[in-house]
């Protein structure tokens, strides 16, 4: 079950990080430099878990229904920092234990629950 | 840290001023009172506080938006609100700095002072939580008061403490859209580099102008000289990068990724010996990035024409 989870991950990852980020080609051997001012390396990961959520099918069916193309969703994967990727995909990771949503009403934590699933990520 | 991840938008409560102590000694640095009567007002329309916020600041500092032109960009109907990560994405996608100022207000009144508005995340809920983004243009020490756009508001008087009360819940979240040329005055370098290198992989066009401007305050900054470094590498410009590594290298001997990445380079440059000093100097210092000292030790080894 997760090894499928997981090839499906890599597959759509290889897709959309092939397509979105062609343009930052991988410097293997280069130390970038978010990785000089001190950033932990476990980013590649979590772009994936990002790109992957964004190129599922159903993921896309509920994004278009909040009133985001899916034009718009990619730019603005595009536009998100290293670390602003990794907030996000840490967010997507938490959402399902319900997390830190205490100081928000209900009608808004059922809002924030299909946003954190399907779209915070996503964005 | 918690910050709140997003906003929509609300009235302004106004709230009478009520005087408090603030560190006075540190705030007598400041003018007595400034005030961006330049910066342009656009009313929010429903939930539209992001886009207004956004295109207010953008406009002042020289790139001129309609919250209407942001609003694909920063808007999430479902939310109606705006996220924080978009309002951060649409400054870079303007050609500007998105730079996050610390969490204090005598940071925001320097920034005013210095000339730049502050968009700012606000609770303003009298009951339950309620997220707004206001703009911060002026402020009057002795009054110990704030100046704001804020929806329909264009010039609306808060008290510092009643401020204070409605930005703590965000976690004192504010953000400024710099000129890449400009570095911010309430900023210093271990705070502002990072966000600068995070700018780099979305837009390494405006880091490189930010970068060189940074070597002005800071002209051993590592982080400044690394990104250039990269940003030329990036550009299969090795004569170039090969110099602003040498430059890391020598202000800060201590750097085992400044060797590395002057050994890719010379690999690249095809100066064979020279890389393999740098690379030795980089696995003797070792640290969190020697497996990929290791990967670039191997790409000598194997390209290398004189090894078997």
């Amino acid at each position: 079950m997760k090894f499928k989870l997981i090839t499906r991950v890599f597959i759509s990852l290889a897709l959309a990080l092939g397509f979105l980020f062609s343009t930052t080609h991988a410097q293997a051997e280069l130390v970038s430099t978010p990785q000089v001012v001190a950033q932990p390396a476990s980013v590649v990961q979590d772009r994936a878990l990002i790109q992957a959520f964004v190129a599922r099918q159903d993921v896309q069916k509920q994004l278009e229904s909040l009133g985001l193309s899916h034009v718009i969703t990619a730019e603005r994967v595009a536009l998100l920092s290293d670390s602003e990727a990794r907030e996000l995909a840490r967010k997507i990771r938490e959402m399902p234990a319900g997390g830190n949503l205490s100081n928000l009403s209900s009608s808004d934590i059922i809002i924030i629950l299909l946003v954190l699933i399907v779209l915070i990520l996503v964005l | 840290m918690a910050a709140a991840f997003l906003a929509g938008c609300a009235h302004q409560p106004v709230d009478s001023p009520s005087p408090s102590l603030t560190e006075p000694d540190k705030f007598a640095s400041l003018p007595e009172t400034s005030e961006l009567t330049r910066v342009p007002f656009f009313p929010q329309e429903t939930d539209q506080c992001g886009p207004a916020a956004l295109a207010m600041v953008l406009t002042y500092e020289g790139m001129p938006e309609l919250p209407s032109q942001l609003t694909p960009q920063v808007y999430t109907p479902a939310l109606k609100g705006s996220l924080e990560l978009d309002l951060i994405g649409a400054i870079r996608k303007a050609g500007m700095i998105p730079y996050r100022p610390p969490g204090h207000l005598y940071a925001l009144l320097q920034e005013v002072a210095s000339g730049h508005p502050v968009v700012l995340l606000q609770d303003v809920g009298d009951w339950s939580t309620q997220w707004h983004y206001a703009v911060l243009v002026g402020y009057h020490l002795r009054h110990q008061e704030l100046i704001l756009r804020s929806g329909s508001h264009q010039h609306l008087v808060i008290s510092f403490d009643a401020f204070e009360r409605s930005w703590k819940t965000g976690g004192h979240w504010a953000l400024l859209a710099i000129p890449p040329e400009v570095i911010p005055v309430s900023t210093d370098e271990e705070n502002y580099l990072p966000q600068l290198a995070e700018t780099e992989q979305v837009r390494p066009d405006i880091a490189r102008t930010a970068y060189l401007a940074a070597l002005n305050p800071w002209p051993h900054s590592l982080a400044a000289q690394m990104g250039l470094g990269n940003l030329a590498f990036a550009n299969h410009d090795y004569n170039n990068a090969a110099l602003w590594f040498e430059r890391a290298a020598a202000d800060h001997p201590e750097s085992g990724d400044a060797y590395n990445n002057l050994a890719e380079t010379l690999i690249k440059l095809q100066q064979w010996e020279p890389a393999r000093v740098a690379i030795n100097k980089a696995l003797g210092l070792g640290g969190e990035h020697e497996p990929i000292y290791q990967s670039t030790w191997k790409e000598w080894k194997n390209e290398h024409p004189g090894e078997k």
